[in-house]
């Protein structure tokens, strides 16, 4: 069920990876009509959508390294306090984070900052991605910390792609 | 004790204990620089830290990253890898060692149009690892070139790694590619002569003897080579002739490689979903980490240890070779235990004060930082192009890893050719800035 909202968010993500090709693209076509049109920045926003949105989707696939050294050598009981212990910093300091960048977007908002560039966009609008981005990853590292403590395989162990980096 | 020792002390231990119990990489980064922003700067971390975090998380040159992993992607799935080895097995096969030199050049072709070293490896070893095993060639040989050669897509342009690190050391991506173009060459030549001598040494081991082709044939062959040949040429081209930034290059980049699918029937659905979904973990992980590293030296910049650094570092009157020489043991040590993104990231806060310090070209510095991340790939226990090589060929990462390491010791003979002969790195990018 949980698993539908980060595949969501992780094809939101991949759509705005596309769109940083796709905008950048239509900046050297129009540059070659000698229209102006700096999309710059709006790949900035389209890089930190991309970014933000995807960590939950991310994660739950095993994408974000880590160092998985000692748990090689531990028994299975260990190694689940140890899981539990990653969980616990993962939840706290995602939650921090996403807790201070909600604040931080709500200034911007009352601020009304606008964007330097051409396009001068409300600057609150590609941080709502990363809040989201970030309360979403806090989210799935509770739910996976619930498989842990319950004594299930956690979905985060398995990296599906193998080629990392 | 003062408090920036202190602090400093602080840092190494939370990092090692956060890191060490296997926390996720970037949020070990967001957790220590949470712990030292707290305990040593006199302000509030939770805002500093939050613009810190959104001013990283859109920069300019950020953007090409995610393309060029996109693009690597692409063309993994693309066929390529059966058109490296038809079009390059005909020119090498009279070379003493064979057939075995498909592993350097193919390398050296794949890491020209990706910028990871595990992509590298895993699309030219799923073709030669099948055809030279059944050409009866030695087994440690071919995993060892291969996973050596694998590392070249870190240093020929374009490179992941070389993104990161202009963005966090603030220096021209662009010139940073350039520079990486003839250190690239000259490790394949060194990789190359290494394969030649070895099977000179030890006829008994050789493969068996490729038919011979005629000229023509040769060519007929090798016509496959054409489009990657073409996308290279644009890539690098456009990058170093100043028509385009690398982003543009990227975006250019990922048509030619769509297009290139398209001609060898390889463009489904299924490819291109599958091909943006791998291109959004790799490239979320990665800006994630940059993200939160960019808070730790936020962090470590208020606590004042990066001056204190550079400052030490001038009190040891240590030479500028002599530097080098304690970094790449220092880079040695992390690469077992890190990847080459993290080990970038963590040190470049305290590490670049003192490059600077000790008056080192940054641009030269980012290319032998490189090799000696390249170093870090193939050094055991995680090395991530033993763990590709280890699930292609079924083999442990021991074994994998003694193959590999004649290459490694090339790989540092490359770093003391580079140390002596810094023109090797310079001249290219020099050339290019005067134009």
């Amino acid at each position: 069920m949980i698993h539908r909202l980060y595949n969501f968010c992780g094809y939101a993500a991949a759509f705005f990876l596309a769109a940083i090709a796709g905008v950048t693209l239509l900046q050297i076509v129009a540059r070659q009509l000698s229209i102006a049109v700096e999309t710059t920045e709006i790949a900035g926003f389209c890089l930190a959508a991309a970014t933000f949105l995807g960590l939950a989707y991310t994660f739950v696939n095993g994408g974000h390294v880590r160092i998985s050294l000692v748990s090689q050598f531990l028994s299975p009981g260990t190694t689940r306090l140890i899981e539990l212990w990653c969980c616990t910093i993962g939840i706290l300091i995602t939650g921090w984070a996403a807790w201070h960048m909600t604040s931080y977007t709500v200034q911007t908002f009352q601020f009304g900052d606008l964007s330097p560039g051409m396009v001068a966009m409300p600057l609150w609008i590609p941080q709502s991605g990363v809040c989201l981005g970030l309360i979403m990853l806090c989210v799935a590292i509770i739910e996976q910390a619930t498989l842990v403590w319950t004594g299930q395989a956690a979905n985060y162990d398995k990296n599906v792609d193998g080629t990392v980096e | 004790m003062d408090s920036i020792a202190l602090a400093t002390l602080v840092l190494i231990l939370s990092l090692l204990v956060l890191l060490g119990s296997g926390v996720w990489i970037a949020l070990s980064l967001l957790s220590a620089a949470l712990i030292i922003f707290t305990y040593f700067a006199p302000l509030d971390p939770g805002s500093i830290m939050s613009s810190t975090m959104w001013d990283a998380s859109w920069s300019w040159a950020l953007t090409a990253l995610p393309l060029f992993v996109w693009m690597g992607e692409i063309l993994m799935r693309s066929g390529l890898s059966s058109s490296l080895f038809r079009g390059l097995s005909p020119w090498v096969a009279g070379l003493p060692g064979g057939l075995m030199h498909v592993n350097v050049i193919g390398c050296g072709v794949m890491a020209a149009v990706s910028g990871s070293s595990a992509v590298t490896c895993a699309t030219v070893g799923r073709m030669s690892i099948p055809e030279l095993t059944k050409r009866h060639y030695n087994h440690r040989m071919m995993i060892g070139s291969l996973a050596g050669a694998g590392t070249f897509g870190l240093l020929i342009p374009p490179s992941i790694i070389m993104i990161v690190y202009g963005v966090v050391a603030q220096q021209s991506v662009a010139r940073l590619f350039i520079a990486g173009i003839v250190p690239g060459l000259l490790l394949i030549l060194l990789f190359s002569g290494y394969i030649a001598l070895w099977s000179r040494l030890n006829p008994d081991k050789q493969g068996d003897v490729p038919e011979r082709m005629t000229l023509l044939e040769k060519v007929r062959a090798s016509k496959d080579l054409l489009p990657v040949v073409a996308l290279i040429t644009a890539i690098i081209g456009s990058i170093y002739g100043g028509f385009a930034t690398p982003t543009e290059a990227a975006s250019i980049g990922i048509v030619g490689a769509l297009l290139l699918s398209v001609i060898n029937r390889t463009l489904t659905r299924t490819m291109f979903i599958e091909s943006l979904l791998s291109a959004t973990r790799i490239s979320c992980m990665i800006s994630f980490i940059i993200a939160c590293a960019a808070c730790l030296s936020i962090a470590v910049g208020f606590a004042d240890i990066p001056r204190a650094a550079a400052a030490w570092v001038e009190t040891l009157n240590l030479s500028a070779t002599g530097l080098i020489v304690v970094l790449t043991l220092f880079f040695l040590v992390l690469g077992c235990f890190l990847e080459g993104i993290s080990i970038l990231v963590l040190s470049s806060s305290v590490v670049l004060p003192m490059i600077q310090a000790a008056g080192i070209d940054p641009i030269w510095f980012g290319v032998y930082a490189v090799i000696v991340i390249e170093c870090a790939q193939i050094t055991p226990p995680v090395g991530f192009n033993l763990i590709v090589l280890k699930s292609m060929t079924g083999r442990g990462i021991g074994e994998i890893a003694a193959a590999t390491f004649p290459f490694l010791g090339l790989l540092l003979f490359a770093i003391l050719l580079i140390v002596v002969f810094p023109q090797i790195v310079t001249f290219l990018p020099d050339l290019m800035l005067n134009r």
